[in-house]
């Protein structure tokens, strides 16, 4: 028997919680706050990229590696809904001035100034469906009307009228939050599953990091989505779409932690090519990279770590001291090339672009315990303890040490102390085959007139520079596990439980395509178990009321 | 030997550890090795010492307008009176009638003319120049005559810079190599990140060795890029600009001592920007850049230029420029005229100057045609 969606979003107290109207008929879903990519592809998707959205958002929150994950674990304080309804005024108000209003609304009102049911019921249903990802009920509709009625009598203007029922729309938790709601799994007795309109919103932010279409809100409006066949169908068609660049990009966006590209800060002194600018192309550089490795026919994930292929902008070959084709026309704007490196030259795959190395480095100097570290948890989905409080840095610290002038040398005299030793030999053999890349990204072969020694040894394997180590993780089982592990979370909104048996098949799937990032995102969108709320979900779900 | 020079030994280490190749050319002919550069810095080049303007230095503007306005004939009492209310910065230009004044000091027949567009129309307010021995900038004559200057650096004899001994007596034109002057610090800051950059190349067989170079001045589409802290970026990619007009500027130079040098005969013709030398021009042009470790070059570029392009660079901004920068702008134009040692024309009238200009460069790449293709590091990049 197909539920009825009952899930509510009450704001109690500046905080949100999931729950409904009553505890008896409460039937509890998933719920994952739009992230601001997310947020600004809905708005784009819907209305045009030419509306712009103003204001400041609340700051994701990674949890388990993951923002997605964390999107299904944060709420709304009131400051933050403020906030949203800024934002959300603004959007309405572009949407529906004089400029816009022609292409954006399906219809002419018989007056401009009192209230036009028919003409608004068409706007608010097909904007309602974009927005909420999924069809509004005719109870919905009316309810929707009868407020815009209302707003227009006051304000003696239809178009204004509508515009502040549009933006009570975008401040709605439907629109804010994910809703994936349940029904009874019939193949899982006493268990649940997304509905059709939970299936059509994890499938397409999934695969499109965006709302879903029409076609596929169709699709799940005439039950095809629980079909396996119907689902193939359109798995397969959205899998053809340009779009599926957009999730990918979105996924190792989230997986890198990419995002803290943009807390980047570098000593203008030192590193004087590093600037803001840099911030955003070096993770846009990034990001083109894995996406043109990946997506490609039989792209190999584990390429990423070994390609001598990448894009670049002017601004970035400049820190790479490389020279870079360049044919814009006169007055254009920088531009991204795709570049290849010399097979003899240091730099190959993605850990020693400007993203990787200047990211986990500090503002001042190169850190290896930072790459290290980012290297363990980010790519192999290992946990590093935190430094017990009371360590002393000053050796590390001190790059113009006279007696330890390499990082090498700083951190072995830093981990002579017992405390420090164990993690340090964990994650810094690593993070120093990248000292050859030092805080601002540059290309260096020694470190106060020393000469960099860049070997090291990983899981018994060893290399000797930066290249060596990206060969190394590349052959490492590790790597495509912890893809496996990381996408799954994402998909889901959660970690996994540790060995479960539809995620080991998953895994032992994706080495049988050749670790083919596509085809493992066919995989898990097929697997019956990405659309199934587990008795655990259910359960965390219904513990955050 | 130039103090700033560096040693055989170290142009080397600078080719293979920070100097940046371009391969424009993709024929035979590629064989020879290449090197590019990006305008970093530019301005007179300036040694101004203590005293070497014999009876100091020029008035200033209120002193100096007096004396102008004595010229013009008008009466002691009236200028008194106007002088009174000089510097009132709230006075609108109806009621500024000093500005108005100097405005228009220029003679055309009789008639009051604008004083910045016609100079030689301008009483000749016969300004104080250079008397001492000393200044930057190239033997162009090849003469060491007696009047001409010597490096302060290295002692060289018959340095010929008569644009600096013009100039060197009004304030914001004095200075040092390593200080700058007032006047081109602020040029500089004004036309760095809106004229096409300037671009340098040296080619040759082995730049790590003394010999013959090619020595090729074009200019951008692109401006110089900066890094946050205000210094050209290096290792950045420009494009050439097809302009014909800077074609020929290829000249024969040598290395030497590790320092770049060329002595032509031929001229320099680059276009820069429309605030300072829409064209600018040098004769006999000369040019010496030393490098560092990182790769940078400095050093001079000089030659005979012609002296209405100097005095727009100056004049062009007319009263505020005058009042900003010189008390006395058509002064420095009959200055200019007066120690003009460029060649005589058939009535042997001198329309060209001595100069020389300090500049700096960075690495860079020329861009590469784009093929449309995947771009690939060439040898040279991937080796240096």
């Amino acid at each position: 028997m197909k539920l009825p969606v009952k899930a509510a979003i009450l704001c109690v107290a500046g905080t949100l919680s999931i729950g409904a109207a009553s505890a008896d008929d409460l039937i509890p879903g998933v719920a994952r706050r739009l992230t601001t990519a997310q947020y600004t592809r809905v708005i784009a998707d819907t209305f045009g990229p030419t509306i712009k959205i103003g204001g400041r958002f609340d700051p994701d929150v990674r949890i388990d590696g993951l923002i997605e994950v964390g999107a299904a674990q944060v709420s709304l304080s009131s400051t933050s809904l403020a906030q949203y309804d800024a934002m959300a005024r603004s959007i309405a108000t572009q949407v529906l001035n004089e400029e816009n209003r022609v292409t954006m609304l399906p219809c002419q009102p018989a007056s401009a100034t009192a209230a036009d049911d028919a003409c608004a019921a068409k706007f608010l249903s097909r904007v309602g469906a974009s927005l909420f990802r999924r069809p509004l009920t005719p109870v919905e509709i009316a309810h929707q009307v009868k407020t815009a009625a209302t707003a227009t009598e006051k304000v003696k203007d239809f178009y204004q009228g509508l515009s502040l029922t549009l933006a009570s729309m975008l401040t709605a938790p439907e629109f804010l939050f994910r809703i994936e709601s349940v029904e009874a799994d019939p193949a899982n007795k006493g268990g649940y599953r997304l509905d059709d309109a939970g299936k059509a919103t994890r499938l397409s932010f999934f695969l499109w990091d965006g709302a879903p279409d029409a076609e596929l809100l169709r699709a799940a409006q005439k039950g095809e989505l629980d079909t396996p066949r119907g689902l193939d169908k359109q798995i397969t068609r959205m899998m053809a779409s340009p779009r599926l660049k957009d999730g990918v990009r979105a996924f190792f966006d989230d997986m890198l932690q990419l995002a803290g590209m943009e807390d980047v800060m570098k000593d203008g002194t030192l590193f004087p090519k590093f600037n803001a600018q840099m911030t955003t192309e070096a993770r846009e550089q990034t990001l083109r990279t894995i996406v043109a490795v990946v997506t490609a026919p039989k792209g190999d994930y584990r390429e990423i770590f070994t390609t001598k292929k990448t894009f670049l902008t002017a601004g970035l070959a400049s820190i790479y001291k490389v020279q870079l084709p360049f044919d814009a026309p006169i007055g254009a704007p920088d531009y991204w090339k795709p570049y290849e490196f010399a097979q003899d030259d240091p730099r190959a795959g993605i850990l020693m672009q400007t993203s990787f190395v200047t990211m986990n480095s500090h503002p001042g100097r190169s850190s290896p315990t930072l790459r290290g570290k980012a290297l363990r948890e980010v790519l192999l989905c290992q946990k590093v303890p935190a430094p017990p409080a009371d360590v002393n840095f000053t050796i590390v610290q001190d790059t113009s040490n006279p007696i330890y002038k390499t990082a090498r040398e700083r951190l072995k005299a830093h981990a002579v102390n017992p405390v420090c030793a164990g993690c340090h030999k964990l994650i810094d053999p690593m993070g120093l085959a990248l000292e050859n890349f030092d805080g601002g990204g540059s290309y260096r072969t020694a470190e106060n007139g020393v000469k960099i020694d860049t070997s090291g040894e990983f899981d018994g394997v060893k290399f000797t520079d930066g290249a060596g180590l990206g060969r190394v993780l590349h052959d490492n089982q590790a790597i495509p596990s912890c893809l496996v592990q990381r996408l799954t979370a994402y998909g889901l909104g959660r970690t996994p439980a540790k060995n479960e048996a539809w995620v080991e098949a998953l895994k032992a799937a994706f080495a049988k395509d050749g670790y083919n990032v596509p085809a493992l995102m066919r995989s898990l969108a097929l697997t019956p178990e990405f659309y199934r709320a587990t008795p655990t979900e259910i359960k965390a779900a219904s513990n955050t009321h | 030997m130039n103090r700033n020079a560096i040693s055989r030994a170290g142009l080397g280490r600078v080719l293979t550890a920070a100097a940046v190749f371009a391969l424009a050319s993709t024929g035979p002919a590629a064989a020879k090795e290449s090197r590019s550069y990006v305008l970093a810095y530019f301005g007179h080049a300036v040694a101004s010492k203590e005293g070497d303007c014999q009876g100091g230095l020029n008035p200033k503007l209120d002193i100096q307008y007096a004396k102008n306005m004595q010229a013009l004939g008008m009466p002691g009492a009236e200028i008194e009176k106007l002088m009174k209310n000089f510097g009132d910065e709230g006075q609108s230009w109806d009621k500024n009638k000093i500005g108005q004044i100097m405005n228009t000091r220029a003679r055309v027949n009789g008639e009051a003319e604008n004083t910045f567009a016609h100079p030689a129309a301008v009483a000749d307010a016969n300004l104080k120049y250079v008397t001492g021995k000393v200044a930057k900038g190239f033997n162009l004559d090849g003469a060491a005559d007696a009047d001409a200057f010597a490096d302060p650096d290295t002692g060289e004899k018959g340095i010929d810079n008569q644009v600096f001994r013009a100039l060197g007596c009004v304030d914001p034109f004095r200075g040092t190599l390593a200080s700058g002057t007032a006047f081109w610090l602020f040029m500089w800051m004004a036309e760095k990140d809106s004229m096409p950059a300037w671009l340098i190349t040296v080619e040759g067989d082995d730049l790590s060795k003394d010999g013959p170079v090619d020595v090729i001045l074009s200019r951008a589409i692109e401006v110089t890029k900066f890094n946050a802290n205000g210094e050209a970026r290096a290792d950045m990619t420009y494009r050439q600009d097809p302009d014909p007009r800077m074609k020929a500027n290829v000249f024969k130079g040598e290395i030497k001592g590790g320092i770049v040098n060329v002595a032509s005969q031929a001229n320099l013709h680059m276009m820069q920007d429309q605030l300072t030398f829409p064209n600018f021009d040098l004769a006999n042009f000369h040019l010496r850049l030393t490098s560092d470790t990182e790769g940078r070059m400095e050093g001079l570029i000089g030659g005979y230029q012609p002296i209405e392009q100097v005095y727009f660079a100056l004049g062009q901004g007319g009263l505020a420029a005058e009042n900003n920068y010189s008390p006395e702008l058509p002064g420095m134009y009959h200055l200019m005229r007066k120690l003009a040692d460029g060649p005589a024309d058939a009535q042997g009238q001198r329309w060209s100057i001595s100069t020389a200009y300090h500049i700096k460069a960075v690495p860079a790449f020329m861009a590469v045609k784009d093929t449309g293709a995947t771009a690939k590091a060439s040898e040279n990049t991937a080796n240096r």
